[in-house]
Formats: structure tokens, C-alpha cells, sequence
């Protein structure tokens, strides 16, 4: 999945929006420290909802430019895996930072305290403020146009008027008392972080405008009474002074952090499309014990041969499908496999030799090649079983006039038997606790195993044989 | 993983134990295989075909001697019928010569018969007509005796022949000598020699144009000390002595040769057989000849009674098949072969013509 900036960005708001700060009163220091003029202001008197909702306010309107190093970086300080699933975690982590650090860093702008100061106003006049009317139309989802998320972000020329036509909060309020619960009839005026005012003396001088227009104006409603006109100098040139460290040391650098755009989420519907998550083959190994009965391979006969064996394997998983593939050694238990085999040797005269051969066990290297699908505990399977016969135990005897002789055990002898086997099979198995499994294969054997030409009989067509086994798996993982 | 690893380890290592600690005894089966031996064809008109191994049908491979010569012979039969090819040893007065080789080398010819007696032994011939003292000589041939004063052999071969020798006196004495006749003398020498009445003898050998090896000089079959060239003196004891001179030629061939002598007589003295080769009829050589012998309805024919100037004989292969019962090796020819067989003791004759892979036994 790669990821856009503006995926970047919707993430940020969207983890913003889940943002709840705990008011603490050190926090009011430090951000009333920010501020040119500000009212003192009991602790309490400052709700709690309304500052989560200055900061998201402040925060919809931050936008930090991404650099590619800022990934690099982040990168780096992972551990190296191949899983794709990095990605949203480090992106994630990304904007998470970028959300402490601009909660602590970044001062609300102006249009935060505008609103607030523009909702003072209309809860005593009920007259809705421009850019309360503004919000309100971004938070309504009636009889507006749905927005989009382009639609929604407000454009650097949308904040830049929005500065440029608020009153900066001043209204006539036709008088005031010296109650401090009447913080909200004084408007606020803060400096502009803003990138759409970048020039912190440009800024200064129209606070300074500001001041001097109420001090003009004689407006004893726009100033704190409690300051004198004298204090008033002294502290605005303080807060000038203070305002300028501010711009110049506080000010988050705007061209060095990640832009992000914060929405409200209320209006925008989820456009962060679920990330697709890329399962990982699971490997694990096998150990299993196996045996087996199985119709004769020569016909007509009515015995049933038997089978023991042993066997390793590697079982690969991937969601609900399973690949096994093992090797397993089986001993081949036979009771009716006599050949005998007759030769004539030409010399100077001839001589013929007849000879009986039982074949009592055969030993055989099979493969297990299987799929198969996994029902919670229950597995299905289909696959072949290759097999290659790489030795006997053969029990001989010597007819010579018809008579018989000495019965002789040999190992290894191979001839009248087809060693080439393959088998297809189907199977069964249910996983039991301890990463142990119990499991049935039914197979057949396709290839003819006896060489007619030595044998009591013909190959018996696609003799059935089942085999039972159980299976211990080992985990193991790719480190 | 690492205990993953382990235990494939083990488990692979205890199965190569397991396979390799098993006794991999194999079960000697011997192969079925074709007929090694076969003889198929028509004689006097029927058809007849001999499978060694089928109805007790057998290849015997053997040696013959035929007047001193080896036969290198096999036979097939399946009691019924028989059939017998025989090869003419050649130069026989080569030891170690190999046959097989020459063989290899050769067209070969049919043998035959001719109504010339090849060697003519005879007193008269022996005895200088001057000498009065040869009373009467006896022939022995390969230990038999043939004769007085003469006797004819009338085939080719290597005979031993021996004369014993009465003189007037009433002395007797006797020594041999070997007689080639119709094979192919790779090399000779004469014996020449002069006996005077002390006793004195001097002889010496002419190689007629033959590179020697060497000579040996012996007395009555004791090697002469000092002796070694082609001239030899000495001083023959009182009584009858035998003077043999033994030759090997630079080609291998060796030839002896022997004289009577008497240190009491120069006239009590008898020289070698060379007389009788030189007066032999020079006939076809009968090295690395064949010879056909049948046996049916208890008859037998053979292809040697006249000349077989009809015979066609192709030899398609002569390889190395093994070694019979007696452990002498045997090889496999391959021929086709078109001949007359006269019975034997009649003078009817039956055409013969096979193919056949044929087990001769050529040491």
C-alpha cells in the first residue's frame, strides 16, 4: 500500500480528533504566556470541552510540509522486516509525534480565539459571527452540499481572508463591570501564527495598530481597567518584545514539519481506505509415525499386506490452504509376493536354473506431496506419494530337479519388482492438542509393482492402500 | 531452529546407519541368454540344424594329433548327427608360433589328399651305395615299426623316425631323426661331417641361407662342453655313438638333427634324414588347413579323400568364447562352408553346405 501525503494528513487529524488533554493550570500559564494582552483568567473559569475545542480548532488549521527525510528517519529506527506491515505502523508513529509535538509547541491561532471571542459576542447579541457561520456550514451536513475532503480543508486564501476580515474581536459591548467572568466581552487580540502571515513584524505592527485604535477610540471597553494606560505601554511593549522572542524562538518552523490537515470528522466521511494485510506463510515442521494395511499387489490373491514407517516433513500455511511435503521411510510387509524366475544358459551345452523368491519386505522412500484446506481443527487433503523401492528382504530357494533346497534370506535384491511407484492419494486429519495430529490417506497405486513375467499371477489394477498416521509438529518460525 | 536442525541431522543420519548397516546380498540369478553354438544346413539333400543346449545337443572342443601335427578341433552333435571341423596347426617347426593370430591373417583353404607318398624311407637312399658294411635297416615311425630297408608315409606330417641299424659285423645301432613332410619348413640346415679312421671327426652345418641363433652340439644326447658354433671337432670314442646338432634360427624355428658314428670305423657310420624332405613331393603346405568330418546313420565322411577344389569356405569371425572342461581356450568362428565329404572306405561322395558358429578349442 503506498501512502500520499494527504493520507498522511487525514491519519494526523484523525488521530487528532480522538485527542483529550486533561486541563491542568500550568497549561494556562504557558499558553496565556503567548499572549500580547491577556485578561487574567481563573483556572476555573476556563471549561474544559472549550479547550479541547480551541486546540482542535487550532490544529484543523495547521499544515506542516513532509519531507522524505522525516520517513528515512523513521525507517531507520525500525527493525528491518520484511513484512509490509511496517508501513502503517511507522506512519502511525509519524503522526503521532507530530501531534505531541504540535500540541505543545504551536500556539492557537487567532481564528481560534476570533471564535471565541465572536461566540461571546453572539451569545449576548444572538447574532451569529461570520466565521461562526463559517464553522457552523462546515459542521452541517443539512441541505449542504456534502464536502469533500479538498472542499473541507480551508485554503491558505480562506484563512487569509478569514485574518483579514475579522474584527479581531471588537464589538462594543456598551459597557462592562470588572468581573473577571467578563473575560469573554474582552476581545482577545493574539498574534497570527499563520502561514499566511509570515512576516512577524508585519504582524506586530498591525497588533500594535489594533492597540493604538483602542487606545485612540479612548475605548476604555477594548482594554483591561485594571490596566493603566502607562502599564498598558510598558506591557505592550513588553509583549511586543515577548511577542517578537516568541515569533522568533517559539514559532514552530512551518517548512520543517510534515503538512497535515485536520477535518472534522464528523463531516468527512471515512476516506482512509483499511490497510490490506499481506498473511505470511507460516512453516513448520513434522515428525510421524505411519502404518498401514493394503491389498495385495499381485491378483488373484486375498491377503492384505502391511505397512511401518517414519517420516519428516515441512507443512506450509497460509490462511485456511496447507502444502506438506515430507519424506517418509516405509517397511512393506508381503506375504504372497513369490516370484519365481526360471533361466536357460546356453554354453557349450545348457543348464536351467529355477529359483523361488519371496519378497517378505519391501523398503521404500516415499514422498508426501499434498494440499489441503484447514476447517478449524479438521484438514482435508489430495495430493501423490512417489515412492522408490530401495531394498528387500527376499527369502530363496533352489529347485533343481524338482526338488527344493535350503531356504536363504538376502537383503537388497530388486529384480522382478518395479521399483518406480506413485501413488495419489486423499486424506484426512484432525489436529489434536500439543501440536499433535492424527490423520488417514487413502491412496492408490497407479504404477505396477511386480514384473509379470516372474510372478504367480498379473498386477493386481490400482491396488487400494490406507495409511494411518500420527504427527507431531515442531514450530518454527523465520527469524 | 537450531534444535530443528539437530534433529533433522539425526534422523538423517541414523537412516543412512540404518541403509547402509543392511546386508545388500544380491541373488546371483544367471541370465537367460541365446544359443551359443548352432549348426544349420543340408547334407546329401536333408536338412539338418544342431543347437548346443537344445536335445541333448552338446559342443565338444578338443586337440587332435594327426600325424604329428595338432588339430585344433570341435565338434557338435546331438547324437544323431554330427558334425566335425578341424584346423591344421601351422608352423609346427616354430615353438610359441601363435595360431590364433595367424588365423586372423589367413584365408583358409580345405585340406586334401594326394595319391603321392610323401616320404620315402629306404636303405639304398641312406646308405652310400659304396658302403658295404649296412647290413639291413628297420623302420620305426612315432615308435612303431614300419619296415625293412624301406617304407613309404604317404601324408603330411611330423614323424619321428628312427633307424636301427645292423651293419655285417652283426653290430646294431640305431638313431632318429624328425621328418616334416607337406608343411612349411620355416628354416633347415645340413649336417655335414668327416670321420676319418682315428676317430677324428669334424662337422659343421650349413644354414642354407638361414639366420642361426645358435647350435648346440650334443653326444648321444649329452651337450658337448666348449661346443657352440657351427663347426665342431672332435674325438668320437671307440664304438657307436649318436652326433646331434640342435639349431635355433633367428625366426624361431628349431631343428635337430643327428648322425651315426663310429670311432672305430669311418664306415660304420650313417648320416641324417635330410635326404628323405629333399626327395619329397612338395605339395600344397597343409598349415592352417580344415577339415570336415561327418558322422550320420552311422557312416562318416570327410572332406579330405580328394581335393576339395569346390569348397568354398568364408570365415566371418573368430573371437574368444572361454575355456572348455580341460581349460584350454576356445573360440567361436563363424563360417559358412559349401564342400564335398566321400565316405569313408567307399568312394560315394554327399555334398555338404551349413552356416555355423562353431566352438574350436585353438590353444
Amino acid at each position: 500500500m503506498s501512502w500520499t501525503d494527504k493520507d498522511i494528513d487525514r491519519l494526523y487529524q484523525d488521530r487528532v480528533n480522538d485527542l483529550r488533554f486533561d486541563f491542568k493550570p500550568k497549561y494556562w500559564k504557558e499558553f496565556s504566556a503567548g499572549l500580547p494582552l491577556v485578561p487574567e483568567m481563573s483556572v476555573n473559569e476556563a471549561p474544559e470541552g472549550d479547550i479541547d475545542r480551541l486546540f482542535q480548532a487550532s490544529a484543523s488549521e495547521v499544515s506542516i510540509d513532509y519531507k522524505p527525510e522525516y520517513w528515512d528517519e523513521m525507517a531507520a529506527m525500525l527493525p528491518r522486516r520484511k513484512n509490509r506491515d511496517f508501513l502503517w505502523f511507522a506512519t502511525a508513529a509519524v503522526a503521532l509525534g507530530l501531534i505531541t509535538a504540535a500540541s505543545f509547541v504551536q500556539p492557537p491561532t487567532a481564528i481560534t480565539h476570533t471564535v471565541m471571542a465572536e461566540n461571546a459576542a453572539a451569545n449576548e447579541t444572538g447574532v451569529q459571527t461570520e466565521t461562526e457561520a463559517v464553522l457552523d456550514a462546515s459542521l452541517s451536513t443539512e441541505d449542504v452540499e456534502q464536502p469533500t475532503a479538498e472542499s473541507i480543508t480551508p485554503s491558505d486564501e480562506e484563512l487569509m481572508h478569514s485574518v483579514e476580515t475579522s474584527n479581531f474581536g471588537l464589538v462594543d459591548r456598551g459597557g462592562m463591570g470588572n468581573d473577571a467572568s467578563d473575560l469573554n466581552d474582552f476581545p482577545v487580540i493574539v498574534d497570527i501564527v499563520d502561514p499566511a502571515v509570515d512576516d512577524a513584524e508585519e504582524r506586530l505592527s498591525l497588533y500594535e495598530e489594533l492597540v493604538e485604535l483602542s487606545i485612540a477610540n479612548n475605548d476604555e471597553q477594548l482594554v483591561d481597567p485594571r490596566i493603566a494606560e502607562a502599564d498598558l505601554e510598558v506591557e505592550l511593549d513588553e509583549e511586543i518584545n515577548q511577542r517578537a522572542e516568541v515569533t522568533s524562538v517559539d514559532h514552530l518552523p512551518t517548512n520543517e514539519v510534515a503538512t497535515i490537515e485536520t477535518v472534522n470528522r464528523l463531516s468527512v466521511p471515512k476516506i482512509i481506505p483499511a490497510p490490506t494485510i499481506d498473511l505470511p506463510v507460516q512453516s513448520r515442521f513434522y515428525v510421524e509415525l505411519n502404518g498401514g494395511l493394503s491389498q495385495s499387489l499381485i491378483t488373484p490373491s486375498d491377503r492384505i499386506g502391511s505397512s511401518a514407517g517414519i517420516g519428516i516433513g515441512a507443512q506450509f500455511t497460509k490462511g485456511r490452504l496447507i502444502f506438506i511435503t515430507g519424506v517418509n521411510g516405509v517397511c512393506t510387509f508381503n506375504e504372497d509376493l513369490v516370484l519365481n524366475r526360471q533361466a536357460k544358459v546356453y554354453g557349450f551345452g545348457s543348464d536351467v536354473y529355477n529359483y523361488t523368491l519371496n519378497y517378505d519386505q519391501l523398503y521404500t522412500i516415499e514422498a508426501n506431496l499434498s494440499a489441503g484446506y484447514r476447517f478449524g481443527r479438521h484438514q482435508v487433503t489430495a495430493g501423490v506419494r512417489p515412492s522408490y523401492v530401495v531394498g528387500t528382504k527376499v527369502g530363496f530357494s533352489l529347485i533343481e530337479d524338482d526338488v527344493k533346497g535350503d531356504r536363504k534370506v538376502v537383503y537388497g535384491h530388486t529384480d522382478g519388482i518395479q521399483r518406480f511407484g506413485i501413488k495419489p492419494m486423499i486424506g484426512y486429519s484432525f489436529d489434536l492438542p500439543s501440536n499433535f495430529t492424527i490423520g488417514l490417506n487413502i491412496g492408490a497405486q497407479v504404477m505396477s509393482s511386480v514384473n509379470e513375467e516372474y510372478i504367480d499371477g498379473v498386477n493386481r489394477k490400482l491396488p487400494i492402500d490406507g495409511q494411518f498416521y500420527i504427527r507431531k509438529t515442531l514450530n518454527w518460525r523465520r527469524r | 531452529m537450531k534444535e530443528m536442525r539437530r534433529l533433522c541431522g539425526v534422523i538423517v543420519l541414523l537412516s543412512s546407519l540404518l541403509v547402509s548397516s543392511c546386508n545388500k546380498d544380491i541373488v546371483e540369478i544367471p541370465e537367460s541368454n541365446d544359443p551359443v553354438f548352432r549348426t544349420s544346413g543340408v547334407f546329401g539333400g536333408e536338412s539338418f540344424e544342431i543347437v548346443a543346449g537344445d536335445n541333448n545337443a552338446y559342443m565338444y572342443t578338443m586337440t587332435q594329433q594327426v600325424n604329428g601335427v595338432d588339430v585344433f578341433s570341435g565338434r557338435i552333435a546331438d547324437g544323431l548327427f554330427s558334425l566335425e571341423m578341424g584346423i591344421y596347426d601351422g608352423e609346427i617347426d616354430t615353438p610359441g608360433s601363435n595360431p590364433v593370430n595367424n588365423l586372423s591373417n589367413l584365408s583358409m583353404n580345405f585340406s586334401h589328399s594326394d595319391s603321392v607318398p610323401m616320404i620315402q624311407l629306404s636303405k639304398s637312399v641312406l646308405v652310400n651305395a659304396g658302403n658295404q658294411s649296412v647290413q639291413s635297416i628297420n623302420w620305426y615311425v612315432d615308435g612303431e615299426w614300419k619296415g625293412l630297408n624301406d617304407w613309404v608315409i604317404d601324408q603330411p606330417g611330423h614323424y619321428d623316425v628312427c633307424a636301427e641299424v645292423k651293419f655285417i659285423g652283426g653290430e646294431v645301432a640305431t638313431f632318429c631323426n624328425d621328418v616334416i613332410a607337406g608343411y612349411t619348413r620355416n628354416a633347415n640346415f645340413t649336417f655335414d661331417y668327416l670321420l676319418n679312421q682315428g676317430g677324428d671327426l669334424m662337422a659343421d652345418i650349413n644354414n642354407l641361407g638361414n639366420a642361426i641363433s645358435s647350435v648346440s652340439w650334443l653326444l648321444d644326447d649329452v651337450p658337448v662342453s666348449g661346443s657352440g658354433g657351427e663347426n665342431h671337432t672332435a674325438i668320437i670314442p671307440a664304438g657307436f655313438h649318436v652326433l646331434s646338432a640342435e639349431v635355433q634360427f633367428a625366426n624361431g624355428a628349431i631343428r635337430k638333427k643327428s648322425i651315426l658314428v663310429n670311432g672305430t670305423s669311418n664306415e660304420l657310420t650313417c648320416g641324417d634324414f635330410s635326404i628323405f624332405e629333399e626327395i619329397a613331393p612338395q605339395i600344397e603346405p597343409r598349415d592352417y588347413t580344415i577339415r570336415l568330418l561327418v558322422e550320420h546313420d552311422n557312416r562318416s565322411y570327410t572332406s579330405e579323400s580328394a581335393k576339395n577344389e569346390s569348397a568354398v569356405l568364408a570365415i566371418t569371425g573368430l573371437d574368444y568364447y572361454g575355456e572348455n572342461a580341460n581349460g584350454k581356450p576356445v573360440y567361436k568362428v563363424s563360417a559358412s562352408v559349401q564342400a564335398s565329404m566321400h565316405e569313408l572306405g567307399t568312394f560315394k561322395t554327399k555334398q555338404i553346405s551349413f552356416a555355423t558358429v562353431f566352438g574350436i578349442e585353438i590353444p
